[in-house]
């Protein structure tokens, strides 16, 4: 046994040895010496394939009555791998001149032009073919298979009452009886494929009954496995000659497999497993002497195959299983490198695909030779072997852009060394030690194919870093890692180390952007399980920050997008926490995000994701500003505090910013409004603060509409009625609150008359407008209110005085219209004046209605229709004397209708008489003074 | 940059320095905007109020027909009725309406309320009755029952199905009820304050409506009245300030002993129980004595 790994361990280590002193084909001067090797070496095939040409030419010249040369050689026979030794030929090219020096043996002949087609196209089998094949071919081969296995059995079984000896020789005499019926009949070309099938049939009888001497009890006459070895590796290098001999793929292939098949058929023993080695050993030696790819594809299935058969799951020995199989690998991927060593492509590319399957398969499969306990240690070992193995091929192998070359060079190999490696740890390992070393094995396979400059390896590592970075987010590493370290988890540095790696893969060895993607999904995943007393939102705020500016020093560009996007993590943790944390935890955010506004103030975009990006920084900076703001101030100072921002925001656009910024942040500005709106009608309006004798109502407003009047004359506003708009309803609230439901109408009628004077006097359309509406409000509120309900527990009083005023209030604005207004075309002017009027003059109307009634009110009306009229004329008013007109309509009505109904006859009589003494008297005047009259119209 | 800016940043420092400095009450709600939106839907509402306006008569028919069917037993104590129409009847000598006939009744009930239905029906409840201090508090709920009815508060509700078509009556019943959560709340706050004038002009003690404020809503635990009336501190603050700013002068009449004899003062006024409007601690004091004899 001892002999035995000691070979295996001597063949292994050759084989290293030989790769690992094989020249790295990197530099281009040594691939173009290869190359000019190889071509050289075509040369002289050429040569030496023309010499052969005219040798047979000659021949056929000088011995026309030969035979032609039989063509039933097998399809599968293979180009001669060592030329004839010949004389070499003269120099050929330019001209044929040899020909010309041949007169004497081709007299008559015409020149013969050699013709080889280049690529001869492959004739499509015929019917007939196929049934040649499969009877004559297939049959052959099954039917030695057949014969072997029955000679197996033969001597495991049947005939008991003979020896061992007895069975040895029955088992070499029926080898004989194969073998020489064959050598014999092989001659003879219509009958050599089942020749050959008896000769493989044979030999690999011959085999078995070599194994059978020392591994079948039945036919046991060699006791020492050292011995029963040898004779093994006699029989095996007897059929390896025997294979050069003849040089027939097929006919090896054949012989290997039955002699596999008949190992297999038996009961597993350690000592068949051992006896299969020298057969891969000396199938592999042929495969390689004769660069047969298909012997050693069918040798490695036929290995695999028969260990999967015989001895899975019931192996009897899991060290002699693990052995065999190794040296399986070991042995194939030998071959497969070695092929390759002299031209630097591989002799088959599925030999490295079928080895590592079989070999993976038949070791990790449930119930394989590999203990549970050692999977660690074995997944190492395979981890290193197909390092060893992705070393070899990196430097033996050429690239090969080819998708199968891909897959069976360098890439496979370091593939399944990266993934058994991952395997390995994840056995052993859990916790911190896991991830790390998983990064660990991530980051080495990045930098091999970083110097290496395998693009395969760069990607593949990007795979690994992702799952690497994953699992310190998906086991928690603090979990496993309690303790801490100078007052942190001991995982923080680990973690540190980590992100610091991809930030020095990303900009010092300019990796792909993901590097530091993972690096950032790392950090911020970890940033969570920060102290306490440090906020994550800080943290990221800060992050971005400093990302941000690597993005602007084109160090990192895609900072910028790392810094938006944790600019809107930070926005989220502030608005979800920002009332629990401390108040410097709001701030740093707030200041972090402040600092990338500024960087981004001046900084070009030339597409919608930098404006995107940069949107992100200054709407989150105002965002927390707010918020900081809110927390900081008491709550009546927080509205003013954003109208303060708000200005500032909108100074330092104005001032600062490129002109493409500066109107982002002014429309920043506008949403700032209605947050201000907000927060004036859900914190001030019901304030009962004050300073001293203000209220913090007027403190906080007043400011405020003021603001909003300056952003309303700022050229780049571009809404600016709005702002006005917006100004004059916080002061007609801020008035409302401060002052009660019946006292406010008195100051909406003031506004109305400041607004009134401002806009006739700046000749301002829009605050002509607002004294209108204003007005119509004060009427509303004065008719629906304050004639209704009195808050001042001073019904009378109130009423009148309230009503006296604003009826003030409406002459007052009317005389403010300047009389020109009457003549413009705007209709809007033409009627501010007798809008003021019809507001004053109905709610005199409305309030002798609720004062008066009866038939007092009616006589109230009428008085009130006569002085309107009166007033009419004398401000040469026609609105107004119409007004009058009605009011004293109104009453009439009203006589007529109501009051009428309750006199007595005397009394109807008397006001008809009355009425129409007036109306006559009226008509009277009219007429007299009809001249003057149309003067003061 | 110009002046302008300048001007209004320094305007927004002065007004944070100002308000850091003063003292901030200001606390996050929507009772603005909802104040607001009351406003509007109570001016909105007052023109076609006026238009469907019912005469009295009409007012009080159907006054008759909800107090016919008001659910609660009418508590047969010929005192106690008595008693409470006569502590109603100062109060009515300053209403508006003086058509109106009011009725005052005690029914029965576990609930402490007091309620007014058109046509000057007003119910005030038995278990209501147990927990007030003083005739002057009564006179108070009183008044806010009568300035209800005074300010066609009651009448209100019908006056649309009264005065209009039903469909149309129906579509303007449907407009009234989107904002009556607000609007509601609006018309308790004016029948306080009318209620309050009432009582002054009474010559009942004024802060009796506070008081009933901030004692009923921590003696009464069930069926609180100034619960089914909303109530906030709000409204209290209103209605201390209305006061307030009606500056009264002279003697003002408490009513302790009244209450306790079911006497009102018409028929029995005593003397110890007049009190300046300044003699805030004498009628605690006085109150305290009733509530720990």
């Amino acid at each position: 046994m001892e002999v035995f790994l000691f070979l295996v361990v001597a063949i292994l280590a050759y084989f290293v040895f030989r790769v690992a002193l094989r020249p790295i084909p990197r530099d281009p001067s040594t691939d173009l010496q290869l190359l000019d090797q190889q071509l050289h070496d075509l040369r002289q095939q050429v040569s030496t394939l023309t010499r052969r040409i005219y040798e047979l030419e000659l021949r056929a010249v000088a011995a026309p009555t030969l035979e032609p040369v039989a063509v039933a050689i097998e399809a599968e026979v293979q180009p001669i791998a060592d030329p004839v030794e010949v004389p070499p030929l003269p120099d050929l090219s330019p001209t044929p001149e040899p020909l010309a020096e041949l007169p004497p043996l081709l007299p008559d002949a015409e020149p013969v032009v050699p013709d080889f087609p280049l690529n001869p196209p492959t004739p499509m089998r015929a019917p007939e073919d196929w049934e040649a094949l499969l009877g004559g071919n297939i049959l052959a081969k099954i039917g030695a298979l057949m014969a072997v296995i029955g000679i197996a059995l033969l001597l495991g079984w049947w005939v008991p009452q003979l020896g061992p000896s007895g069975k040895v020789a029955v088992g070499f005499a029926l080898s004989l009886a194969m073998l020489v019926p064959g050598l014999l009949i092989e001659r003879r070309d219509t009958y050599r494929i089942p020749a050959r099938a008896l000769v493989a049939g044979g030999w690999a009888a011959a085999y078995f009954t070599t194994f059978a001497m020392h591994g079948l009890d039945g036919a046991r006459v060699i006791d020492s496995p050292f011995v029963g070895l040898l004779a093994l590796y006699a029989i095996a290098v007897a059929m390896t000659l025997f294979s050069l001999r003849y040089q027939s793929q097929i006919l090896t292939a054949s012989t290997f497999v039955i002699a596999f098949a008949t190992l297999a058929i038996y009961p597993s023993s350690a000592f068949s497993l051992y006896a299969s080695i020298p057969l891969t050993g000396f199938l592999l030696f042929v495969a390689m002497r004769r660069s047969w790819p298909w012997v050693a594809v069918v040798g490695a299935v036929t290995a695999y195959a028969s260990y999967l058969w015989q001895w899975y799951p019931t192996h009897p020995d899991p060290i002699a299983a693990l052995v065999a199989l190794f040296a399986y690998f070991v042995a194939f991927e030998a071959f497969d490198l070695l092929t390759a060593r002299p031209t630097g492509r591989l002799l088959t590319p599925l030999l490295f695909p079928v080895n590592s399957a079989g070999f993976l398969i038949a070791t990790l499969l449930p119930e394989s030779p590999v203990s549970p306990h050692d999977l660690a240690s074995f997944l190492t070992v395979v981890a290193a072997l197909f390092l060893l193995s992705a070393v070899a091929r990196a430097r033996l192998i050429a690239p090969d852009p080819a998708p199968l070359a891909q897959i069976t060079g360098f890439n496979g190999a370091v593939t399944v060394s990266c993934c058994f490696a991952f395997w390995a740890i994840g056995e052993h390992y859990t916790g911190l030690a896991q991830s790390t070393g998983f990064f660990v094995v991530a980051e080495l396979a990045f930098l091999a194919g970083h110097y290496f400059s395998r693009r395969y390896l760069r990607f593949f590592s990007a795979a690994l870093l992702t799952i690497a970075a994953f699992s310190f987010f998906l086991f928690r590493v603090e979990r496993f890692a309690p303790k801490t370290f100078l007052g942190l988890q001991n995982w923080l540095p680990i973690v540190a180390i980590c992100i610091a790696a991809l930030y020095f893969n990303r900009i010092r060895l300019k990796s792909w952007p993901y590097h530091s993607w993972l690096a950032l999904l790392l950090l911020t995943t970890f940033s969570q399980t920060l102290p306490s007393d440090l906020r994550q939102a800080s943290f990221w705020s800060g992050y971005a920050t400093l990302l941000l500016w690597l993005a602007f020093r084109e160090t990192l560009p895609e900072g910028r997008y790392q810094a938006a996007l944790l600019n809107f993590g930070v926005l989220t943790g502030v608005l979800i926490n920002a009332w629990e944390a401390p108040l410097w935890a709001s701030a740093l955010p707030t200041l972090f995000t402040g600092v990338q506004a500024f960087l981004w103030l001046r900084r070009p975009v030339t597409n919608l994701l930098g404006h995107i990006q940069r949107v992100t920084a200054s709407t989150a900076f105002l965002i927390l500003a707010m918020t900081f703001a809110d927390r900081a101030l008491p709550s009546d100072a927080v509205a003013p505090a954003w109208a303060l921002l708000a200005v500032l925001w909108f100074g330092l656009a104005q001032e600062f910013a490129a002109p493409d910024v500066a109107a982002i942040m002014t429309w920043q500005v506008h949403a700032l409004q209605l947050c201000i709106l907000s927060g004036v009608f859900s914190r001030n309006f019901t304030s009962g603060g004050t300073t001293g004798p203000l209220s913090h109502r007027l403190l906080s407003v007043g400011p405020i509409a003021a603001a909003q009047y300056w952003l309303a004359r700022q050229p780049n506003i571009v809404i600016p009625s709005t702002y006005r708009w917006s100004a004059l309803l916080l002061i007609l609230f801020v008035l409302r609150f401060e002052l009660g439901r019946t006292l406010t109408v008195s100051a909406w009628a003031t506004v109305m008359l400041v607004l009134l004077l401002l806009g006739t006097r700046l000749d301002l359309r829009l605050y002509r407008w607002q004294a209108a509406l204003v007005g119509l409000a004060v009427f509303a509120r004065c008719w629906a209110t304050n004639f209704v309900v009195l808050e001042q527990l001073s019904p009378f009083a109130q009423r009148l005085s309230l009503g006296v005023t604003t009826i003030a209030a409406f002459l007052a604005a009317y005389f403010l219209v300047p009389r020109s207004y009457r003549e413009r075309e705007d209709a809007t002017d033409r009627w501010l004046a007798p809008w003021f009027a019809i507001l004053g003059s109905l709610l005199i109307t409305v309030l002798l209605v609720i004062e008066v009634s009866g038939p007092r009110l009616t006589v109230a009306l009428g008085l009130q229709g006569a002085l309107t009229l009166i007033a009419g004329f004398l401000v040469r008013d026609r609105v107004i004397r119409i007004l009058g007109l009605a009011c004293s309509l109104a009453g009439m009505i009203k006589l007529f209708t109501f009051d009428i109904q309750k006199f007595d006859t005397p009394t109807k009589i008397v006001s008809f008489l009355g009425l129409g003494v007036l109306f006559i008297g009226a008509s009277f005047l009219y007429a007299r003074f009809k001249t003057k009259l149309k003067e003061l119209l | 940059m110009t002046r302008g800016f300048y001007i209004v940043v320094a305007a927004l420092v002065a007004c944070l320095v100002a308000t850091a400095l003063g003292t901030p009450a200001a606390s996050l709600s929507r009772s603005a905007a909802s104040e607001i939106w009351s406003d509007v839907l109570r001016d909105a509402d007052q023109v076609p109020l006026h238009l469907t306006r019912l005469s009295d008569d009409q007012e009080v028919a159907i006054g008759q027909q909800l107090a016919d069917a008001v659910p609660f037993p009418i508590v047969q104590n010929p005192s106690l009725q008595n008693y409470v129409g006569d502590v109603a009847q100062p109060l009515l000598t300053n209403i508006e309406r003086k058509n109106i006939r009011y009725e005052f009744r005690v029914v029965q009930s576990t609930e402490s309320n007091a309620f007014a239905l058109p046509g000057g029906h007003v119910y005030i409840t038995d278990e209501l009755l147990k927990h007030l201090r003083s005739e002057a508090e009564l006179a108070f709920i009183l008044g806010h029952e009568i300035a209800h009815v005074d300010l066609r508060h009651c009448v209100e509700r019908y006056q649309y199905r009264a005065a209009l078509a039903r469909r149309i009556a129906t579509l303007a019943e449907i407009a009234q009820a989107i904002g009556s959560v607000a609007f509601t709340q609006e018309q308790e706050v004016d029948a306080d304050l009318r209620g309050a004038s009432l009582l002054i002009d009474a010559r009942y003690w004024p802060h009796a409506a506070a008081d009933s404020f901030d004692r009923l809503r921590y003696q009464v635990s069930s069926g609180y009245y100034f619960n089914t009336h909303p109530s906030n501190g709000d409204r209290q603050l209103r209605l201390n300030r209305a006061i307030h700013a009606r500056d009264p002068t002279g003697r003002f009449y408490l009513g302790v002993r009244n209450l306790q004899l079911q006497k009102a003062r018409a028929h029995l006024a005593d003397p110890n129980e007049w009190f300046d409007y300044a003699d805030d601690a004498k009628v605690s004091a006085r109150l305290n004595q009733t509530t720990n004899p």
